[in-house]
């Protein structure tokens, strides 16, 4: 209960902040300037380090003035090898949200943003169970389930800096909350692709992102500025 | 060259710097708090409770001591037996992983008693370190014997807590005596039962029923190398309904000693209860 009124807090902040900003509505600020391709590095680095991960993300978002539409998509799956047990998973997954930027008038339009997402995944998990349990002996048992889907919501926050020309870095922080999965019976999820563990109420993600952005107009600051 | 982009934009956001780091950093602490505690993690364990029906002062249940020579469970595979001669009010038992059922024995002092639990259970991986865990849920009774059951909780939890409760109806029979200084028993008999009460034993305290159906009851108590010595107790008896599940039962009163070679016999409470309490101190 907490957590969540530490995130209607954060929600109402942003968008009194957002609020207060004096904008006076232009419809010409809310077309387009540029679309934003990018990728999480933190997801390639971890797929060639970690031997349990196998993973990648791709980002997209477009600006409609200091609102940005985004959308992810990705991919991860996992295998652990533990004691008495093997565990491994896959699955697709994806994000729409919006962010909102409060430095308006960066004239690169850098971004520090705070932002909403919901999250949906579809994944298969597999176990296999092998042990000696002291009382009742041997316990061998193999659990599979597939195509789970699993929903949650994520608040977000981060950077998007523009380094050189069209190429852009960015982090991405989100709390992720209010994971509901399909019904299994025999087995209860253990990580989600895209939310991760499935036993936490709310769980920490980190993204690193390269992303190069499309122009497909020039924004208003920069074409007052010249 | 990812951190110096970083430092550009804090250089035009000075305000914002603080927040960023301090966001950045809250970040990866709390990442780093996700990791179970494996023991937490299970609710394979369910407690049962014992309790006497209609006992206490207002006919509520009181706690009962189970005089626990044993527990065990068929389906384990080794010869496991829980709580082996010793008194509990509480056991802790785990449930079969295996089954969706679990049948315990219970071998007590007074008999013995059988009862049969249902749920549910699933697996979750945990951890590599941690491996996977059974969640338990829907407790039920499926079959017993004891005079009550009630399922408390039907959901185990870890660390466990009190999920079922065992009733037995009272034993309005059972006269309480100590005595003075501990003494070596081979064993004690009552002039309506064949039975040997406490055989080889070596005690300060002794229960023993007496006779529902005579208004007197004569004792022998056999010493291990030493005389034997009797004691015969007089009451008076009255009948009545404690509780619906336990039907009329016979209540003991107005204890008193008819005839002893003991040394000396004080009378401490003139009427019996349960949990028995110290009806006569004996001294040898």
């Amino acid at each position: 209960m907490k957590s969540l009124n530490n995130i209607a807090l954060l929600v109402l902040c942003s968008f009194t902040a957002a609020a207060q900003s004096g904008d006076s509505l232009n419809h010409n600020k809310f077309m387009p300037t540029g679309i934003r391709f990018g990728t999480d590095v933190l997801a390639l680095a971890k797929t060639a380090y970690d031997d349990t991960f196998d993973g990648w993300e791709l980002n997209a978002d477009i600006d409609f003035h200091r609102y940005y539409f985004v959308v992810d998509y990705g991919y991860w799956a996992r295998d652990f090898v533990a004691e008495d047990g093997i565990y491994s998973n896959g699955g697709d997954y994806f994000r729409i949200g919006a962010d909102v930027n409060f430095l308006t008038k960066d004239p690169d339009k850098n971004m520090f943003f705070f932002g909403l997402r919901y999250g949906v995944s579809t994944f298969s998990e597999d176990l296999i169970v092998a042990k000696i349990d002291p009382v009742w002996g041997p316990v061998n048992t193999t659990l599979s389930n597939s195509n789970v889907n699993a929903k949650w919501f994520e608040l977000t926050t981060g950077l998007r800096v523009k380094i050189w020309k069209m190429i852009w870095l960015g982090y991405t922080a989100r709390l992720k909350f209010g994971l509901s999965t399909g019904k299994t019976p025999n087995m209860v999820p253990s990580d989600v692709p895209g939310y991760g563990r499935a036993d936490a109420d709310s769980y920490w993600g980190f993204n690193y992102q390269i992303f190069v952005r499309l122009p497909v107009r020039k924004s208003a600051s920069i074409a007052l500025k010249k | 060259m990812a951190f110096g982009a970083l430092n550009y934009l804090y250089s035009r956001c000075l305000n914002m710097k603080k927040l960023t780091w301090f966001l950045f950093f809250s970040i990866f602490t709390l990442s780093c708090l996700n990791e179970p505690d494996c023991y937490e993690l299970n609710n394979s364990s369910v407690i049962l409770f014992f309790k006497v029906l209609a006992a206490g002062k207002d006919l509520s249940s009181v706690t009962d001591q189970f005089p626990s020579n044993g527990i065990l469970s068929p389906a384990a595979e080794t010869d496991t037996v829980f709580y082996g001669q010793r008194y509990v009010s509480s056991v802790e038992l785990p449930l079969n992983p295996k089954e969706e059922q679990t049948t315990f024995l219970f071998d007590g002092a007074y008999g013995e008693n059988e009862i049969q639990l249902g749920y549910k259970r699933q697996v979750q991986f945990v951890s590599e370190d941690c491996g996977e865990r059974y969640i338990f849920s829907d407790l039920q009774v499926l079959e017993f014997d004891f005079d009550s059951v009630r399922v408390v909780n039907p959901t185990p939890t870890a660390p466990a807590s009190t999920n079922i409760e065992l009733y037995r109806c009272p034993r309005t029979n059972l006269m309480g005596i100590d005595f003075t200084s501990a003494v070596v028993l081979d064993g004690v008999t009552a002039d309506f039962s064949t039975f040997i009460f406490q055989p080889n034993d070596t005690l300060t305290t002794i229960d023993l029923p007496i006779n529902k159906d005579q208004a007197s009851t004569k004792f022998v108590f056999n010493f291990r190398g030493g005389p034997s010595k009797t004691i015969t107790v007089s009451y008076t008896r009255a009948t009545k309904t404690l509780s619906k599940i336990c039907g009329e039962q016979t209540l003991f009163s107005d204890l008193a000693v008819v005839s002893t070679d003991f040394g000396a016999v004080v009378l401490k409470s003139d009427s019996t209860q349960d949990l028995p309490i110290t009806n006569f101190e004996i001294t040898k």
